[in-house]
């Protein structure tokens, strides 16, 4: 079987092979095959070298990076810390970009060379974060490089990277082709050829793995676990994901759509600004039941904001119980006694069990009192309203590794008025296992 | 017949500027692309420089007039998600699902006409009633229930057809086709049943009820007692009577195959337009969407035009200008 490739089927497909295109978690997962990045996270999300094999802060503005010496591209062009200068510039200016890396090199003044490895990256403004910031931005070559576009990536031409594996054939949206880089830096990985399959559909990648033409499938269905471990055949592997899916309450308005009292009018205040009633609607979720009920065990329940692989995050916290006795209390206190009507809003098709686990979130809030009713949304109109602020309380994933951007992005909120940022904090539900 | 003609075509463009102004309205209501594509960890500068990218910060009566200027010039825009001309995105995509919607037709008139034919000829054998019992089943199970089907019976259980993808292809002008290869017949095979299951039982119901009703028709019966042969009074003087039905029925199925063919494609990872339709939808993608439709609209109006002729030459009684739907003389 040794001329036969490693056939892979993916849940979604790469839209470009440039890998500055497009920040997504598919076209970085797809292209760190053919390209590096400077650094990268271990599966409990520390930093580790890779194309640097060290780097420090000298000061609040100043890192020094060294490069590992002796990489060379595809093609035999060695790497250079020039090659980062270039790559910084050149991550702006890609065009029609639906999403960028700019973010990440925004508040870079200056590349400076100091010699064949070293070279120093001056920030305009203190960034604690920078060096992770290079764990997902691909190291290109001038030489190579220089006048890239993307249809050059995407074509074969120019798809030429320092990664373990070699271009050998793309095409949109169904597959990609991969030989194995003899000359590959690191560990020569074991097999000669991949071919990633591209199939969205749950149910053809289970069978394509039965039936013997895929030997690896990723976004195995819940309900496909069982008896696929059961297949001695079959082999499953999963991971604590860096995915949490919380609850966003609107706890900054005085008013919030959505929020009613328990006969349909609308009330004088919103109840969600009151940290008791938050309190009390977490503590009304029955968090262990929705991971081992909806969605079969494949997830953790959350006892903190950082997910499983953060490295700050705190062991040992007790997981949380449901407490509808405690719940209503909070709520009487709050000057709910009676409760109120709440409509709660979420994606659907954006990860298993969503409509589910909203609905038994809706359950949980209705048995303290709280009236709930379940609006769930295609994910074209769900996040466009979301960030329209159309909802009071609604659902939805954020994935990193890193719990302090976890901190900045999901707890605080700014105010679009007045720029002033204050955190809220939206009861997080749990952790699905990827 | 110019003139006949000509209104169709000016009928065409109506419609298809209608579905534009419906689309780019309907879009706009539905979402904005930018909440979709933009990593959630982007600040508002790269969220502004997207929608500038796009057009999207301009009113939306604007953004319509740039797309109706560019179109006129050939130009449907480019896809936000693929960065390529969204016509020639939609138009790499098409042989894929054009070898499998012909596949999958011929296999439909070749056994829907036949075993309609059988049927009708000897309504009361066994084997019609068969026929018969069969093309219920076949119209009432759904699609993507049959596919699961096929995939579990004849890859995971059987291992003799692959469960999902093209399989290798071969170039023809210009163009990659899985025909043309031994595996890629192979791979063609399941989807192509998939999708003619439900038309053999559509056709061949047709064809039965045609025939039931003509076979005992005068013309027919001085045929046979003019001793034709039984072979030409079935193929000319009965199928030639019936065929009008089965042609309109043929050409709605052919269009509804290629414009719809989504759940099949779906199952099979077939990459053909209706997967990349579906994408294209759950991330606003509207020059996708609109070149798609542009081209499914002009689809069915070729494909009905083209029928109209064909019932021309099959009844020459069927003049071509009653034939045009609202024309008026």
């Amino acid at each position: 079987m040794a001329s036969r490739p490693l056939a892979i089927g993916a849940i979604s497909a790469p839209n470009s092979l440039d890998p500055h295109f497009y920040q997504s978690p598919t076209n970085n997962q797809t292209l760190r095959q053919i390209f590096d990045p400077l650094l990268t996270e271990d599966a409990e999300g520390r930093l580790r070298p890779l194309l640097a094999q060290s780097w420090r802060a000298l000061d609040e503005l100043t890192w020094e990076f060294t490069l590992r010496p002796g990489v060379r591209f595809h093609d035999g062009t060695p790497l250079t810390p020039d090659d980062v200068a270039f790559t910084i510039e050149r991550v702006p200016n890609v065009l029609n970009s639906p999403g960028s890396f700019a973010p990440y090199v925004r508040n870079i003044a200056a590349v400076d060379v100091i010699d064949a490895t070293r070279f120093r990256i001056r920030s305009k403004t203190p960034n604690p974060y920078l060096d992770r910031d290079f764990t997902n931005l691909y190291i290109l070559s001038r030489k190579i490089h220089a006048d890239a576009a993307t249809a050059d990536f995407t074509s074969g031409k120019l798809a030429v990277g320092t990664g373990a594996f070699r271009y050998a054939g793309f095409t949109v949206g169904q597959q990609i082709e991969l030989d194995r880089n003899p000359d590959f830096w690191g560990t020569p990985t074991g097999w000669s050829r991949i071919r990633t399959r591209f199939i969205p559909d749950a149910g053809a990648r289970v069978a394509g793995l039965l039936a013997g033409d895929l030997d690896l499938i990723d976004g195995v269905p819940v309900q496909d676990v069982a008896h696929l471990a059961a297949d001695p055949k079959v082999a499953i592997f999963s991971v604590a994901s860096a995915t949490s899916v919380y609850l966003f309450p609107d706890a900054s308005r005085d008013q919030s759509p959505f929020v009613t009292d328990r006969t349909g009018q609308p009330l004088d205040r919103n109840p969600l600004k009151d940290p008791r009633v938050r309190k009390a609607l977490s503590l009304a979720i029955d968090r262990k039941g929705i991971v081992e009920k909806l969605l079969l065990g494949q997830g953790i329940p959350t006892d903190q904001f950082a997910p499983p692989p953060a490295p700050d995050r705190l062991p040992g916290r007790p997981a949380p119980v449901a407490d509808p006795v405690r719940a209503k209390q909070l709520l009487a206190e709050a000057g709910y006694p009676d409760g109120f009507g709440l409509t709660i809003h979420g994606p659907s098709g954006f990860f298993t069990s969503d409509v589910a686990v909203l609905q038994a979130v809706a359950q949980g809030f209705s048995r303290i009192g709280v009236d709930t009713k379940v609006e769930t949304l295609p994910i074209a109109t769900f996040f466009s309203r979301a960030t329209n602020r159309d909802f009071a309380l609604f659902m939805t994933t954020y994935a990193t590794t890193n719990s302090a951007e976890l901190l900045r992005q999901v707890v605080l909120t700014k105010n679009p008025d007045t720029g002033a940022c204050r955190a809220v904090q939206p009861p997080a539900l749990f952790q699905p296992e990827g | 017949m110019s003139s006949w003609l000509l209104r169709r075509l000016i009928q065409a463009g109506f419609v298809v500027l209608a579905m534009t102004v419906i689309v780019f309205a309907g879009l706009h209501l539905a979402g904005n692309p930018v909440d979709i594509l933009v990593s959630p960890d982007a600040d508002a500068a790269e969220r502004a420089r997207i929608a500038a990218v796009f057009g999207l910060d301009r009113p939306l009566w604007r953004q319509y007039l740039l797309f109706l200027e560019r179109a006129v010039q050939g130009d449907l825009g480019r896809s936000f998600i693929y960065n390529q001309p969204a016509l020639s995105l939609v138009v790499e995509r098409l042989p894929a699902t054009l070898e499998l919607s012909v596949l999958a037709l011929l296999l439909a008139v070749g056994f829907g006409i036949s075993l309609g034919l059988l049927a009708g000829l000897r309504p009361h054998a066994p084997v019609s009633r068969l026929i018969m019992a069969g093309s219920v089943v076949g119209l009432s199970l759904p699609t993507f229930w049959v596919g699961l089907m096929l995939v579990v019976a004849f890859s995971v259980r059987l291992g003799w057809l692959p469960s999902s993808g093209r399989g290798a292809t071969v170039p023809l002008l210009g163009v990659e086709w899985s025909f043309l290869t031994l595996d890629g017949l192979r791979h063609l095979a399941l989807p192509a049943v998939n999708l003619a299951l439900f038309k053999v039982a559509l056709i061949l119901r047709l064809t039965r009820a045609g025939v039931r009703e003509v076979v005992h028709l005068d013309y027919v019966r001085f045929a046979r007692a003019r001793g034709l042969a039984p072979s030409r009074v079935i193929g000319v003087h009965i199928l030639r009577a019936i065929l009008i039905p089965i042609v309109t029925v043929i050409g709605l199925e052919f269009c509804s195959t290629i414009a719809f063919s989504m759940v099949t494609e779906s199952i099979f990872a077939w990459p053909g337009i209706g997967r990349l339709m579906i994408e294209s939808i759950q991330v606003l993608d509207r020059p996708v969407i609109v070149a798609y439709l542009v081209a499914v609209v002009l689809l069915f109006v070729t494909v009905n035009l083209l029928a109209d002729i064909l019932y021309r030459l099959l009844d020459p009684r069927v003049g071509l200008a009653d034939a045009a739907p609202g024309a008026v003389r």
